[in-house]
Formats: C-alpha cells, structure tokens, sequence
C-alpha cells in the first residue's frame, strides 16, 4: 500500500510537470526577454515568504486558508514522494508526519470551500474554483486516511479498508491536475515563474519600480495588439492571477462603473491567449457596463476591439493610479500590461479617444496638451515676479510649474508655494517660456513618440542651465523627471513641494503656528504615495500647520485615485459615477471640513465635486496661513 | 474601385500658430482626410525642398510626398506643372487637388490654392466641410460638397473632375495620427522642371498700414435671400455691384461728397 501511495504522488507530480510544460509552451511564444535565472531562483523563497506575504497578510482569513493549504499539500506530497526509500515506508514517525502535513491540506481545503459559502463574494470567481475544495479535500482526505491506515498497519498490509481512501486520493489527484493545466491551480507554478523571472525586481525587499520602462521606436511592433505581443514573463503573470478580486475592490474606474475591471482584464488576456470562448469562461465580476465583445481571440490575435476580447473603453478607463498592483498578491502588474496595450493601439492604429488625440496633437505641434502658449504658463505668478532661468544660467532651485499651472485655481498653489520659498530665504528661478510639457499624459496615453519628443526637449533645456535641484508641485512631473528621465539620460534631484516646506520646516527656516481649523484629511496623490513612497511629510506639515487631521480609510499606499491620471479625464470614458465624488464621499465619511492636497490633477478632480462638500486646499496653501513671520 | 479617384494633396511646412513650431497645418490634415472620404488615392505635393515636418503628414495617412526641388521662385507654376505632368501617378492623370484654404503661418501662402487652380484651368470649391463622389457615379466623376458659411451653416455644391477644393477648419475628417506610418513615409524629390530665373526676382510688394475692417452686421452675414446674380458681366460692372452692395451694409463708407 505505501508504495501505491508513492506511485500516486510521483504520479501527481509527473503529471503537475506536464502541465506545466504545456504552459511554459503557450508563454514561449510570447516576446522573449533576458531573465537572470540563477538570481531570479534564489530569490523565489525571499521573495514568496515576505514580499507576498506581506501583501496576504492584508486580510488575514486569506492568508490562514492559504498557509495550510498551499504548505500541507506541497510539503505533504513531496514527503510521499520520499517514500520512495524503504527505510521511510517502514516508519511510524514518518507516517504521523505525513498524516499531519495531510490534516493541515484538508482543513486548508475546508477554508478555501468556506471563501464561497453560502454564496459567492462578487469580488471572487466561481467556475472551476467551485470543485477545488472538493478536489482538494479528496486528495488531501484520501492520502491522510491511507497514512493513518499505514500508521496502524505497520508495514502497509493491502487491506481492502483502504481501498476507499486511495480512489478518493487518486480522484483528488485527478482533479487537482485538471486545476493545474486548465484551472486555478496553474498560479502556484506560474506564480513561482513569474516571482523569479518578475519584470520589476527592483520591487522586492521593500524597494519601489514604478517607471514606464522605455520603448525601442524602431521595433517593427511597437506596444502590445496581441498577446504575442507581450513579454513571456507577462504572460506567465496573467497565468498566475488567482483572481482574488483585490485588484477589482482597490479600483478606483471599477467603483465608478466605468468599463474596467483589472481582474477581468488579466483574465480576459489569459482567455485570449486560450482561444477567446474556447477557453475556461470567466466567472467573476464583468467591466462594469462595457458592451459586449466577441470573446474572439488567440495569441496572434488582436485583443482590444469589440470584435476581439477586450472592449476599448476598459483600456482608457485606467487612471494608472496602481492601486491594483499595490494589492495584487501576486504581484501582478496590470499597469505595464494597460501601458503596453495603449502603446500598441496609440502607435500602430492611432486609435485613442477624441479628447486624447486633440491633447496628443497639441502636445506634438505646440509642445502643451492644452495648445496654450507656453508665455503664459506663469500668468499666475506675474504678481510675484519670480526670476526666470535662462539658457546659461544658475540658481539653487529649479521651481518646475507643470500643466497645473495654466490654471488659475493652481495658480494660488504656486503662489502660497513662491512666497514660502521668499519666506525661507531660497535662491529660485523657474523656466518661463522655456519650460515645455514633461511628457507624462503622453506617456501614460501610450504615446511614446511624442513622450521622448516631449522629454528629449525638457532634458536638453534643463541641461543648458545649472541648478542644485529641481521643485515641483505636481507630483507627476515628479515622477517623470526623478523616475523616468534618468533612462532618457537626464539625472537630476527632484523633490516634490510638501518634502521641500517639510525640510524648511523641521530645519528651522519656516516657522509654524497650528491653526485652529475644523478636520483636515490628506489625500495621498497616486504619483506622490504609490509611486514614490512619500507619505509622511506632507502629513507632518499638516500636523504642524493644522489643529485636527484624521485619515480617509484608504490612505497612505492604499490610497484611492481622485480619477486624474492616466489619461481618464481626457478620455470621454462613460460610466455610472465619477471617481472624484466617491472619493470626496469618503472624505465626508471621515469627518473632513477640509481635504489637503499635493497636486494640480487632485486639486482640479475634487474642485469639480459638486457642493456641499468639503473644502480643497493644497499643502502649500495651508502652510503658508500657518507660518509664523517673526 | 473601377475608377479610383487620384488626388494631389498640397502640403506645406506648416508652423504652429501657437508655439511657432514647425507643425503640420490643420486644414491639411483634413484635406488629407477628405481625400480618404472619397476613397482617393493620393500624393502629398510640396513646393521646396524636403522638410522633416512634412513626415508628420503620413502619420495621418499620407505616406507617399513629392518635394519640388527648385520651385522656390514660382511655386505656382511648379505645382501647376507636376500636377498636369502625369508622371506623378503612373497609371493616369489627377482628378483632384485638396489643399488648406488659408495659410498657417509658414513660408505657405493662403492664395496659392486658387493660383494653382487658376493656372490648371480648372474649378476650385473653397471653404470645403465635407465632400463626397456624387451618385450615380459619372465619368468624369463628379463631386457632393458642402462648403461652411459663417454660423454654422452649410452650402451644398456639385463640381466635376478635375477640380480643386480648399478644405475649411471646421471639417470634421480628421484622420488617426498613426506613429508608426511616419516611419514608413517616403519623401521623393523631383526637379521642378522650371528654368533658374535670369534675372533675380524682384516682387513689388506694397505695404499698407494697418486699417481696422469695419464689422458686418451679424444678421446680414448669413445667406440673405436678394443680391444680385451676374453671369460673366464685364469687370468694371462686376466691381461696381460689389461696391454698391459692400456700401448697403455699410461696410464701405458711402462715396466721397455724398
Ligand atoms: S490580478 Fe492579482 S489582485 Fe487581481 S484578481 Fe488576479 S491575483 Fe488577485
Ligand atoms: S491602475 Fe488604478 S485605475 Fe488602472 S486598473 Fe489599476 S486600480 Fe484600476
């Protein structure tokens, strides 16, 4: 009888092997890219055991079912393996072992069937996810029985007791093949690929990658139209979502029914890459409201079209505001893959949204989405008579306006932020005309011509002038200049405004009186919190400047979208309510009189919120009512 | 298509009014999508040497541009001469020539359209909205087009092959802009066949100062019913109704001692 049970477990895992190559086949045809192996392999178990962790910790029920079931099957079935040597077969000890790794598998089993009782969560998936506790619990049931029976019958008599157990255990192994190649179970192989060969290492161990990654203008195809289209490793990464429905509960174009859903997304390309219909039908929540499609596709196919898998408003619905990716457990990142759908369609079809196109254009023959006159970008300052850089020129700080500034609301931003900056004694200058659009709308359309056209003028002008360092208010033009230039070849220091009166306030140069105000609440800008980890200055500024600041629920890294970024204002997307009112909603919820916040794009997205509703103030604004001139 | 339309977009190195950039000009644009409407075949024609901007056209699906070397001095004549060449398209002669109705801003001139059109001989719409190949289909083919008026209205006319149209702002066929089209754009040179000229051209160019334009009524600029109609009248009389009818609406002061 031991040695049947060997079989079986050798058996399993010669079939798990299989089914594995099946899948490293379909993602071979995909763009082949260099994976550092041996660093990528070893880091796996670092990885998997914090990183993941750290993300699954987040809801804790989550993470009780997965630790015995995952860790009870695997190490359960490689302890059967080992039965191989007879010395184990003959141990009692052994067998106590395997019959405990096989009890914690079948109470693993028991959870994961509690996750969809009595009825399914709309966040999970039901499907083939319905049968797996039960394949789970055969198998794992069945091969914990036949330890037992093995415990008590030293020596493995061939009892026919125990022939229940071991077709029960042999249909659950059964089952759970047919999870691994066609169903769920494929992410715990792909999961593990996908952490070795992962397109962002720079992510593990606490550290952050979010920048685009640069695009070869002269590849024959350029962005993504079909699956083929992406890298192996991102295919493999589809193949490991487990869809939990995290990334759909953290969306902020989901919440507001606006077509896109990320986990339907990341499904819809593994069907595609499945043969569309013919593949495993998806059965979680649907894009909110988008039209049907064809549900037609393959791995040369295109993907985006109402004739193919994926309807194109879901694609220009993303804010790119990567609260998907902050929650994925698998550390999935649908950005990368949104990007690089854009990309293809912008670039090889010009197919983007009438509003997008119009800003890309302007943004080509005027170097401005807006197509105003670059003079006129710092109207909003003419009061204040800030010095302009010229080519040539030095200063100690470099105070980069950005699109925000042609705005007269965000003008009185800058205007809080220039007389901080006199306050505090600073030596600044900012660009004047010379200061042309930094690209990122473009970038994040999936344009990424007129991006490097964009950057290559913005690096050459500021590499014609000297300056310690480069200020901004908008937390985009943070990003791109601080993250995404240094590919282009421009390096600079980059700080965001709120790190710049942190450092003057906590130095000494500023000096603030907290105001007695009603309830502030900071809303973290996706581009400041998420993709660049900077949290905490802004709140200690507000600290310091305000008399009450109480945290929204999502906050911090986990922070919603106000529904700016990305692109998806521009974008004409439809959809049942607008992200900013939600996330003005939850400002009320917590009590806020007053929302702080750090950027042009937030400040116009909650300004737009329709009265009663809390008021709007930037940081800067804020501080500069709270200083204290002695 | 049996008979495919072959049409001749002019180009030209536009400049951005905005920013003063080189960019390409609007109403090109949408003559090149107009041009796409109709079903046309096309070439981009441009009088000068090759610019990089003109690139930017075929990412709005004008792939292939002749650049007139040599056209500097009469760009008119140039134009004029490639297009009744034959030697643009191989396999017949241009139905149609599309072109922006006004200048950008550039070294283009706002007039060059209906020269170009004086020069061939042949009818020019201007002010073009939409068009379309007129059904029952002709030979030579004929054309639906609506040319905008001010306030938003319309005017339907019908013009026959060959012919010109210059194409208004207000034309809704803008085409994609496709990146990756730019990288296939051919830019050819062709000599403009024209001789150097002997003498260096001397223009006469008048300046006049600067003369505020009285403003039309508004009510009296939209397609009032009245007016006269003058069928090939002698230039003297036709300048005269247009000075009688300028001085009605009094744009015109009324004449000297009266
Ligand atoms: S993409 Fe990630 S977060 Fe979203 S359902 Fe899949 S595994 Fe869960
Ligand atoms: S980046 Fe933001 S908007 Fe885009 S799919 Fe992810 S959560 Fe949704």
């Amino acid at each position: 009888m031991g040695l049947v049970l060997v079989c079986l477990a050798w058996g399993l895992a010669a079939g798990v092997l299989l089914a594995a190559r099946g899948l490293a086949r379909r993602w071979r045809q995909g763009r082949p890219v260099r994976v550092d192996w041996v660093a990528g392999l070893a880091a796996v178990p670092r990885r998997y055991l914090v990183d993941v962790h750290h993300v699954v910790e987040r809801r804790p029920e989550a993470a009780r079912m997965h630790v015995p079931t995952a860790g009870g099957l695997l190490a359960g079935s490689v302890a059967l393996m080992l039965a191989v040597l007879p010395a184990l077969r003959g141990s009692r000890v052994y067998w106590a072992v395997v019959a405990v790794l096989f009890a914690a598998a079948l109470w693993g089993a028991i959870l994961v069937r509690r996750r969809r009782r009595p009825v399914v969560p709309s966040f999970l998936s039901a499907g083939m996810f319905l049968w797996l506790p039960a394949a789970l619990g055969a198998y794992a049931g069945g091969a914990l029985l036949l330890a037992l029976g093995m415990l008590a019958v030293p020596g493995g008599g061939a009892s026919p007791l125990l022939l229940a157990p071991l077709l029960l255990a042999v249909g659950g192994a059964g089952g759970l093949l047919v999870q691994f190649a066609r169903g769920p179970m494929r992410h715990a192989f792909a999961g593990t690929v996908w952490l070795a060969a992962h397109a962002r290492p720079g992510r593990f161990g606490g550290g952050r990658d979010t920048a685009l990654r640069p695009l070869d203008l002269d590849a024959p195809r350029l962005g993504a139209l079909a699956p083929s289209d992406f890298a192996w490793t991102a295919l493999a990464s589809f193949d490991a979502c487990i869809q939990c429905g995290r990334c759909e509960q953290a969306c902020p174009a989901f919440a507001a029914g606006q077509r896109l859903n990320p986990k339907a997304l990341i499904q819809d390309l593994v069907a595609a890459t499945r043969g569309g219909s013919a593949a495993e039908p998806y059965s979680g929540s649907p894009a909110p409201n988008a039209p049907p499609v064809a549900c037609r596709g393959s791995m040369d196919a295109p993907v985006i079209g109402v004739d193919a898998m994926i309807h194109p408003d879901t694609l220009w619905a993303c804010t790119t505001c990567r609260a998907c990716v902050e929650e994925c457990p698998m550390m999935i990142e649908h950005v990368d893959a949104i990007v690089d759908l854009r990309r293809g369609q912008a670039l090889m079809l010009g197919q983007v949204r009438p509003g997008a196109a119009q800003a890309l254009r302007r943004m080509r023959d005027s170097a401005e989405p807006g197509g105003r006159p670059l003079a006129a970008r710092a109207d909003g300052l003419a009061a204040l008579d800030v010095p302009v850089l010229p080519e040539g020129g030095e200063t100690d700080i470099l105070l980069w306006l950005g699109e925000g500034a042609f705005d007269l609301r965000y003008g009185r931003t800058l205007q809080a932020l220039v007389r901080l900056m006199r306050l505090a004694g600073l030596r600044f200058a900012i660009l004047g005309e010379a200061e042309t659009d930094c690209g990122d709308l473009a970038r994040r359309l999936g344009d990424e011509a007129t991006f490097h056209l964009l950057a290559g003028e913005a690096i050459a002008t500021l590499k014609a002038r000297t300056f310690q360092r480069i200020v901004t208010a908008d937390p985009h033009a943070l990003h791109v200049l601080r993250n995404e230039y240094p590919a282009l070849g421009g390096h600079w220091t980059v700080q965001h405004h709120t790190a710049l009166l942190d450092e003057l306030v906590t130095g000494g140069a500023l000096r603030l009186a907290p105001r007695d105000l009603p309830p502030v609440a900071y809303h973290d800008p996706c581009y400041l919190g998420r993709y660049n980890g900077e949290i905490a200055a802004p709140r200690r500024l507000l600290d310091a400047a305000c008399g009450t600041r109480v945290e929204m629920e999502r906050h911090g890294m986990r922070s919603m979208c106000c529904g700016g970024g990305g692109g998806n204002p521009i974008s004409d997307v439809d959809g049942a309510a607008r992200i900013p009112d939600l996330r003005m909603a939850q400002a009320d919820a917590a009590g806020a009189a007053i929302v702080a916040v750090g950027c042009p794009g937030c400040t116009a997205m909650l300004e737009g919120v329709p009265a009663p509703r809390p008021e709007v103030r930037d940081i800067a604004e804020l501080v500069l009512d709270a200083v204290v001139t002695a | 298509m049996a008979t495919e339309l072959r049409a001749v977009v002019l180009l030209s190195a536009g400049i951005d009014p905005v920013s003063g950039r080189p960019a390409p000009v609007g109403t090109e644009i949408r003559a090149i999508g107009l041009a796409r409407a109709l079903g046309a075949r096309m070439i981009g024609l441009h009088a000068g040497p090759a610019a990089p901007v003109l690139r930017e056209y075929a990412g709005y699906g004008l792939a292939d541009i002749v650049c007139l070397d040599g056209a500097g001095h009469d760009p008119v004549a140039a134009l004029a001469r490639a297009i009744v060449s034959g030697s643009l398209f191989t396999d017949g002669t241009v139905d149609l020539v599309l072109a922006g109705r006004r200048a950008s801003g550039g070294m283009d001139s706002g007039l060059l359209p209906y020269a170009v059109a004086e020069r061939l001989g042949w009818p020019i719409v201007a002010d073009v909205a939409e068009g379309q190949v007129a059904v029952p289909a002709s030979r030579p083919p004929e054309f639906d087009v609506e040319q905008a008026r001010p306030r938003g209205t319309r005017r339907a006319a019908r013009v026959a092959a060959p012919c010109a149209l210059a194409v208004h702002d207000v034309a809704s066929c803008v085409p994609d802009f496709v990146f990756a089209r730019t990288r296939m754009a051919v830019l050819r040179t062709m000599p403009s066949g024209l001789a150097e000229p002997s003498a260096p051209v001397t223009e006469t160019v008048e300046e006049r100062a600067y003369r505020r334009r009285p403003r039309l009524i508004a009510s009296t600029a939209t397609q009032a019913p009245g007016g006269q109609v003058l069928v090939d009248p002698p230039p003297q009389d036709a300048a005269r109704a247009i000075i009688d009818h300028l001085r009605a609406l009094g744009v015109l002061p009324p004449p000297a001692g009266s």
